[in-house]
């Protein structure tokens, strides 16, 4: 069909003789009239919805923040829980002679000694292991 | 696109962030539309009133909305559905469906009323909302879901047949 016939056709109709009135008058008819009560209780309805819809983008931005946070939350816990360097005797986070003097107090006491002092393997923590203790905190410092 | 879509769609974008000012101003811009179509296929203040608050809270649980056409190409087959439903819970003997739907014009009509009901469903359709809402041609194509060519060619069809009859 000619766009341009149908275009013309469209528009002219509504001009050219007495239909369009005819049908707007059978067609037509009174307005609606919206009770405030109805306006009041949808704007109160959108204004829920509106609020919901926030709280649900809240709640997104949460649950997308929750693996990040257990993320931190984990590499925190096992920096925490990483397993000391049996050289840092005194537990200082460092390993130098103070390691070694901590052993050697530790052996004068006779506290407890922990396996991994045993630095030289002749399954015994004394003099020894302290001399090494402290030779290596030396090259360490190197 | 038109100064009107524009607003529309920026009213869309802020009730999709959570304004609630821009919802309320949405649905002050389309209730009388809505409330006026309801009435045409309802033909009962009730069930149009009934018909209207459940389009409208449709579209609120429907945020946040992802329009493919304007609001009323949006509105239009939900409010059809709604009147569907209500006439039906209203008459269930009486057999409504998409094609059968009613419309309530003007109480003495008579004949006239007739013919555009002989027409066609799509011309019929086309008919009703240019004439009985006053909808321009662009409306009925977004309410409808056509090309703007489809409306234009239907309504030609449509009138050529009225005017076959009536004359």
């Amino acid at each position: 069909m000619n766009l341009f016939a149908v275009s013309r056709a469209s528009v002219s109709v509504e001009h050219d003789d007495d239909l369009a009135p005819r049908l707007r008058e059978a067609l037509g008819g009174p307005a609606l009239a919206i009770p405030p009560e109805t306006d009041a209780f949808l704007e109160d309805a959108a204004r829920m919805a509106a609020r919901r819809l926030s709280a649900r983008r809240r709640r997104r931005v949460l649950l997308a923040a929750i693996p990040a946070a257990a993320a931190a939350a984990l590499a925190l816990f096992l920096t925490l829980r990483a397993p000391r360097d049996a050289r840092d005797v005194n537990g200082d986070g460092r390993i130098d002679i103070l390691d070694a003097f901590a052993l050697a107090r530790a052996i004068e006491r006779g506290g407890a000694l922990r396996p991994e002092w045993d630095f030289n393997g002749d399954h015994a923590i004394d003099r020894a292991d302290v001399d090494l203790c402290a030779h290596r905190a030396v090259e360490l410092r190197r | 696109m038109s100064p009107e879509e524009d607003d529309e769609a920026r009213l869309v974008a802020r009730a999709n962030a959570g304004d609630a000012g821009a919802l309320a101003a949405l649905y002050r811009a389309h209730r009388g539309w809505v409330a006026a179509l309801a009435l045409r296929f309802t033909g009962n203040q009730a069930d149009a009133l009934d018909v209207l608050q459940e389009t409208f809270l449709y579209l609120f649980r429907r945020l946040p909305l992802a329009l493919t056409t304007s609001l009323r190409g949006f509105l239009y087959p939900v409010v059809k559905h709604q009147s569907i439903s209500v006439v039906r819970r209203r008459r269930p003997e009486v057999a409504v469906d998409d094609a059968s739907l009613p419309w309530h014009g003007a109480a003495d009509a008579g004949d006239f009323t007739r013919l555009v009901a002989a027409l066609p469903a799509e011309q019929r359709e086309v008919v009703r909302l240019r004439f009985g809402l006053d909808l321009s041609l662009d409306e009925i194509a977004a309410a409808l879901g056509v090309p703007l060519g489809t409306v234009k060619s239907r309504l030609h069809n449509a009138l050529k047949t009225l005017r076959s009859q009536i004359a």
